[in-house]
């Protein structure tokens, strides 16, 4: 786990503005977040911490960390796969690529099902097929990610969601 | 090496106990040591109770409590800043939309105890030894608000992953897991402000969850107490000149409570303080909390262990839970 340097910060911003601009400025001004990466050859996997925790981390560790703060997700090709847990975050930074559902599509949505042409109360924001897009419940709750498929281009016919959200409630308590 | 204290059960107590499905040497145990010996038994054959820990790292608390209103919920703050009783729940507290944002975790009063002992502050340094599944450090975050760095440690990657994923769905930004035992963090050699070490035990506290405890043997408590000792030894040495060490234990043996905190005075530069309010003399659920004991059995313990305290079903309406808060001296 290390400090993202200047190349690998240009990498990984064109790849979040994608979804957020400026997100990267948002997450460390707004917030007050360090940003850290894991990077190998194909893949930038990051996080964001506390300021503390990311200057913690600059001392010599040992093979047994697991996790460090929020884990954001990895960017490759260009291409970021954002976590549940970054997800919180651009809905808390207004992201742009959200889709906001019916009330009666929470639950089916929540416990994993695909939403074939589902009812929709709005949406903001530009995507094309096989984009991913967060899903909103109509009070705004952030629900989860969602990948789009849109055979004509215009009308969204498929939500199909990206994590498995019911394994919270499942589990949960 | 520890020696389980035996107390010879009376016949008239050996009867009752395993008509309860006991261990009548437990139950001798017990009743020795603590009052009111058939409300304690009483207190562990009813369920658990089920409190909840509003979480202000992912949302407003007010906020939540009205939704969980709006849903049929009913619920009573407790004693413990932000942490409530549930009294009434439509369906499972756990399968709400409110969980999964992560506006609330479940977690017994007796464990929010703990982190009210340890106090933590923002910005501090401070060490979760045997974290998994993550309640307390979720609280440690929460009144640090997500400041400073805290390392959690848990041997077990199954419950590690648990751990992550609570932290991640309550926005804890601020927390290195390590996957590893806490016996590990002897290398951070006088790095934590705070270090909270909710120890391995016996689970005797926790026999409304897991009901094999009734019947658990005495011998136990040998494997046990070495862990313990070892993870005080390592503690200390993380520790700062000056910091602050909470020992806590779900179990009611005294091999694993007050000895093992009068050992730990006995091997290092520690002194006990008091628990800070609510916890020293206030009432937690409906009692205060029990002083430690400084006389077991034959043993006569240093009097600053009268500072700990015991949260015990039928006297807190919680987990059965043991409290130690420890200073470091300059020196050690």
């Amino acid at each position: 786990v290390i400090h993202i340097t200047d190349g690998q910060r240009a990498e990984l911003a064109a790849a979040v503005d994608a979804w957020q601009p400026g997100f990267l400025d948002q997450i460390e001004d707004r917030w007050s977040l360090a940003i850290i990466c894991e990077t190998s050859e194909d893949r930038i996997k990051w996080a964001v911490t506390s300021p503390e925790a990311a200057q913690d981390l600059e001392r010599p560790q040992d093979g047994t960390i697991a996790s460090a703060g929020l884990p954001m997700g990895d960017v490759r090709r260009g291409r970021w796969k954002p976590t549940l847990d970054a997800a919180r975050l651009l809905a808390r930074a207004g992201c742009r690529r959200r889709v906001r559902v019916a009330s009666e599509l929470v639950q089916p949505f929540l416990y994993g099902r695909r939403l074939d042409n589902p009812k929709l109360l709005g949406s903001t924001g530009e995507w094309s097929d096989g984009d991913t897009v967060l899903i909103e419940a109509p009070n705004g709750d952030m629900l989860g990610l969602a990948k789009l498929v849109i055979p004509h281009e215009v009308r969204v016919t498929r939500l199909e969601p990206v994590h498995d959200l019911g394994w919270y409630l499942r589990e949960g308590g | 090496m520890v020696e389980a204290l035996r107390i010879a059960p009376t016949p008239s107590l050996r009867a009752w106990a395993d008509a309860k499905g006991y261990s009548s040497e437990l139950v001798a145990r017990w009743a020795s040591f603590y009052p009111h010996i058939v409300e304690l038994v009483k207190a562990l054959e009813r369920p658990p109770p089920r409190y909840i820990r509003l979480n202000p790292l992912a949302g407003d608390p007010q906020m939540t409590l009205n939704r969980l209103a709006q849903k049929g919920f009913e619920y009573e703050a407790t004693a413990i800043d932000g942490g409530y009783l549930l009294h009434n729940e439509p369906f499972a507290v756990g399968a709400t939309e409110e969980y999964l944002l992560g506006l609330y975790h479940i977690q017994d009063l007796s464990s929010q105890l703990a982190v009210v002992a340890l106090e933590p502050q923002p910005h501090e340094r401070v060490l979760d030894l045997a974290a998994a599944p993550g309640g307390k450090t979720i609280q440690i975050a929460q009144a640090m608000k997500n400041t400073g760095v805290i390392r959690a440690f848990d041997i077990d990657p199954t419950r590690s992953k648990a751990m992550r994923s609570n932290l991640g769905r309550c926005g804890v930004t601020n927390t290195i897991v390590h996957v590893a035992p806490g016996q590990d963090a002897a290398r951070f050699e006088a790095w934590a402000d705070r270090i909270l070490l909710d120890a391995p035990c016996t689970g005797e506290g926790v026999i409304q969850r897991d009901p094999r405890r009734k019947r658990g043997s005495l011998t136990e408590y040998e494997s046990c107490a070495k862990d313990q000792r070892e993870l005080m030894d390592a503690a200390v040495k993380a520790l700062k000149p000056g910091g602050v060490l909470v020992y806590s234990t779900c179990t009611l043996a005294p091999e694993e409570n007050e000895l093992q905190v009068q050992d730990a005075l006995e091997s290092h530069n520690l002194k006990l303080e008091p628990l800070p309010d609510p916890l020293a003399e206030r009432a937690v659920g409906p009692q205060p909390l029990l002083a430690g004991l400084t006389r077991i059995s034959q043993h006569e313990l240093d009097p600053q262990i009268q500072l700990t305290r015991h949260a015990l079903p039928h006297l807190n309406n919680c987990l059965g839970f043991y409290l130690a808060r420890f200073r470091k001296g300059a020196n050690e």
